[in-house]
């Protein structure tokens, strides 16, 4: 008996539940059902799941969702309702602490983090290969920045070279954490539910990352952003897929790209 | 190059099967899922959840698949993946002994046995590579693509869990 026939017998026993496929099928029967649900007009199963996790915590009030510019222009320029018809921006405010949290209802839309003021600062967005929205997003980004927020002073090649830069495939592979990660003494939490593994999972081809709209080095040293980045530039060559970066504070992010070591 | 069917639904939705060829490519794949969840994981528990979680994903995914390898790759990335992630999770259930699950293992010999715990003794990163190898059928290069790791890790981990099996199961009859 060769050496892989041995390894074979060996493993064959490892077989799953006998009821592995009944419960998937159960789980895809209740899920079309809130689906149903929600298409009528209710609250979303991902909703309610996050309502029920905000009370929990003793965050009360989910208010619906007051869209500024900025996320109109994510929803214009990324083709979210091709992909997912139902996609909506969730606001939720803590009534003790007042801090307002942008929630995604839906996968397409990974996660939109709030900084000290409870602006929306930042969000992630999956996107599938040979989709449209990382040259839209250039494009945008090259043009006019929507009412409310600053433009950066990096140039357009700057730009342009932040949004289409790629990591490189021998870099080195770091552990991924869940994607709840608190910025140093910053108070800003992101939150789950997006980890980069959730983007694998649900079979996308990359993430555009798109930073914190700060224009100035210090604003990125007192939140703690390039920590931020060091980690984002390490996962991304740890996920084996195409990460696409732009606007970094203070510093020059394709410089950054190039010389800064994974962490 | 062939690209499996996409069906679009009414809502617009778009899904890569329907109900019955979901159930088919499940059926076919669940225990490959399962195998390696289990390499990684060494539960049974966790790694029947990782499989009914990443079948579930393969229901909700909208990914277009160019053929059936590329599906398996695709199914075993995601298993990896969940693996890794469970196995950094601090809420991790607690294994059940290992021995007693073998023990229930319909062996034909008592090599078959042996070899299974051996394999199962070896740190992760070696059973990972035996069960992609060995049992799945991949080759090195195809396993540092699956793995994301350099082909010359993937050759080393092999060798050394060749020689690390070898050795526990010489002392094993000894």
């Amino acid at each position: 008996m060769t050496e892989r026939e041995s390894i074979q017998r060996a493993l064959e026993h490892l077989r799953a539940s006998d009821d592995t496929l009944k419960e998937v099928m159960s789980m895809i029967d209740k899920e079309q059902s809130v689906k149903s649900m929600k298409r009528a007009g209710r609250m979303t199963l991902r909703t309610a799941l996050i309502a029920a996790l905000i009370a929990v915590l003793g965050i009360i009030t989910a208010l619906a969702a007051s869209e500024g510019g900025f996320l109109q222009v994510v929803r214009n320029n990324f083709n979210v309702r091709d992909r997912a018809p139902d996609a909506e921006i969730v606001q939720m405010q803590d009534v003790e602490t007042g801090e307002i949290r942008y929630f995604a209802n839906s996968e397409v839309l990974g996660i939109i983090v709030d900084d000290e003021d409870g602006n929306a600062t930042s969000y992630i967005i999956a996107f599938t290969a040979g989709e449209h929205a990382p040259k839209e997003l250039r494009d945008w980004k090259l043009g006019k920045l929507p009412e409310g927020f600053e433009q950066t002073e990096a140039s357009r090649d700057d730009r342009r070279g932040a949004v289409e830069y790629k990591a490189h495939p021998e870099g080195i592979r770091v552990e991924l954490i869940d994607f709840s990660y608190e910025l140093p003494g910053s108070g800003i939490t992101f939150y789950q539910p997006f980890t980069l593994e959730n983007v694998t999972v649900n079979g996308d081809d990359g993430v555009l990352i798109k930073s914190p709209i700060f224009t100035e080095e210090w604003q990125g040293q007192r939140y703690g952003l390039q920590q931020l980045h060091l980690f984002w530039f390490s996962s991304d060559a740890g996920v084996g897929f195409t990460l696409y970066y732009y606007g970094i504070p203070g510093i020059d992010l394709i410089e950054l790209a190039e010389s800064v070591e994974p962490v | 190059m062939d690209v499996m069917g996409v069906r679009s639904f009414s809502q617009g939705e778009t899904k890569m099967f329907t109900r019955e060829q979901f159930t088919l490519v499940a059926e076919q794949h669940m225990d490959m899922i399962f195998r390696i969840a289990f390499s990684y994981l060494r539960s049974r528990e966790d790694a029947d959840d990782v499989t009914q979680n990443v079948l579930l994903a393969l229901y909700r995914t909208d990914k277009a698949f160019r053929d059936g390898d590329h599906l398996k790759a695709w199914l075993i990335r995601v298993t990896i993946n969940a693996c890794r992630k469970i196995l950094r999770s601090p809420w991790r259930r607690r294994n059940a002994p290992l021995e007693e699950y073998a023990g229930a293992m319909p062996f034909q010999e008592a090599r078959d046995s042996d070899l299974f715990l051996a394999i199962m003794a070896l740190d992760v990163k070696y059973r990972s590579v035996i069960v992609l190898y060995y049992y799945e059928g991949y080759d090195i290069a195809e396993i540092g693509n699956l793995l994301g790791i350099p082909v010359g890790t993937v050759g080393t981990r092999l060798a050394r869990a060749r020689n690390m099996l070898k050795s526990t199961l010489a002392e094993a009859s000894i």
